[in-house]
């Protein structure tokens, strides 16, 4: 496949007429001249990388998270956009051994589909968090958006990362509806590994959003602690504006950790309008139906 | 950036941009768009790019271009084979098909690791996405492919 993909695509240049198009364009146009950076970003880069030591030493930590702003000016990226990482910082990882026999023997990376939350958890042979709202007759479960071309999409995916030969990583996801909101739930596990250092593992649980934003979304967190006592941090990304839907709109994720396995719950859609108190409403009850 | 630089770029990069366009898209006169717009950016950057920086820097662009392009190419009605596209015996062609078979978000992970040769990390960076997703993605398109890869073995 290798090289019979690298002769394919070594055949295949752009023709002779583009490119002197493209070099006829390179040489009429000037080069822009060096425009002075608009104060206001400039002022606000310099005092978030500033910041960045002193929000480093003074990262949140609540119930086992971690949660770090960052502004990131990488080269690779077209324009500067911001990240924000959320890790758990008391997540063990766990023994191959609590998993299922055929999960233990994995020998490469493998993404399985279920019909069900439930059947995800005994493919698993670890115990989940269980939501009585998935049973209450008003969520139903739906088929995630996959574009054309992808294998038939499930209403359950377990993903299962595999590296010299053993499980390190797994994520089960399921996509619910309730009252016109989708939302996302996903459990996420790391395994003690032979090869790969327990901190390296660790690093695995974090999530790492990069916007690409015209003016800066405000990144806001809230302490949420259910009704059975489970204790949320909610991430509120106010003019997260990643998409022509979503423009002008919240984005809400939650976390949290229950028995070494760190949950996430996120809003990924809404039918209809988009309502950012609606959508909150509806998180919350979510929220409130999760039962250790 | 120095236009003797830009056009430098130009010169050793822009096949590089137009294959990773083409498997993205996999219809060459939209790749060669993609490749033409990504070189004019280059031109509007302000910032430097680090040394070493500039080639996946490049394909990053590509890449967003392409999904650019591909959300207009959705809104036309029909997909016919590309007939420019270069075959050098039947086995590139089936080869071809079996990767536009792809959804793009795999055929671009396939390129950059089999054409490019980059580390999955390195296609985490340039595709903006996390290592987990890299392997996910590789996962699935090997899957896909797994009746032309026995072919190659």
């Amino acid at each position: 496949m290798n090289k019979a993909y690298r002769r394919l695509m070594a055949q295949q240049c752009l023709s002779d007429q583009t490119k002197q198009d493209i070099y006829g364009n390179l040489q009429m146009l000037e080069p822009n001249k060096p425009r002075s950076v608009r104060l206001k970003a400039a002022i606000v880069a310099a005092c978030i990388m500033l910041m960045i030591p002193i929000s480093v030493l003074a990262a949140e930590h609540i119930f086992g998270i971690a949660i770090f702003n960052r502004v990131e000016h990488a080269t690779i990226h077209e324009q500067p956009g911001i990240a924000y990482e959320i890790r758990f910082n008391t997540i063990k990882n766990r023994p191959i051994t609590d998993f299922s026999e055929h999960l233990q023997r994995l020998e490469e990376t493998t993404v399985v589909c279920y019909d069900s939350w439930e059947d995800a958890e005994k493919d698993l042979g670890i115990d989940l968090i269980s939501n009585s709202i998935f049973t209450d007759g008003k969520t139903e479960q739906i088929l995630p958006y996959v574009s054309e071309g992808t294998p038939q999409a499930s209403h359950c995916e377990g993903v299962y990362c595999v590296a010299d030969g053993q499980l390190f990583y797994s994520k089960i996801s399921a996509v619910y509806q309730r009252s016109r909101v989708k939302f996302m739930v996903s459990a996420n596990l790391t395994v003690k590994h032979p090869t790969i250092a327990d901190g390296e593992l660790r690093k695995s649980h974090g999530f790492e959003y990069v916007y690409f934003q015209k003016d800066d979304p405000v990144f806001t967190t809230e302490q949420y602690t259910t009704k059975n006592g489970i204790p949320m941090t909610i991430s509120i990304v106010n003019g997260a504006d990643f998409s022509d839907d979503q423009a002008g709109y919240t984005d809400y994720n939650v976390y949290f950790a229950v028995n070494d396995v760190s949950y996430k719950v996120s809003i990924v859609g809404c039918e209809g309008v988009w309502n950012d108190s609606h959508m909150y409403t509806v998180l919350c009850e979510v929220l409130e139906g999760f039962v250790i | 950036m120095e236009h003797s630089e830009i056009v430098r770029l130009f010169e050793t990069y822009s096949d590089d941009v137009f294959r990773l366009a083409l498997s993205y898209l996999h219809n060459k006169q939209d790749a060669e768009d993609v490749c033409q717009s990504v070189f004019m950016k280059l031109i509007d950057y302000k910032k430097p790019i680090e040394k070493g920086k500039e080639k996946p820097w490049l394909l990053t662009c590509a890449v967003n271009a392409s999904k650019d392009h591909l959300k207009s190419f959705w809104r036309r009605n029909t997909v016919e084979l590309d007939e420019t596209i270069v075959f050098s015996c039947e086995i590139d062609k089936e080869l071809w098909e079996a990767v536009n078979s792809l959804a793009p978000k795999y055929r671009v992970v396939v390129h950059l690791y089999y054409y490019e040769g980059y580390s999955q990390d390195e296609i985490a960076a340039i595709l903006k996405i996390s290592r987990t997703a890299v392997q996910t993605r590789m996962s699935r398109a090997r899957s896909k492919l797994k009746e032309v890869l026995s072919k190659y073995e």
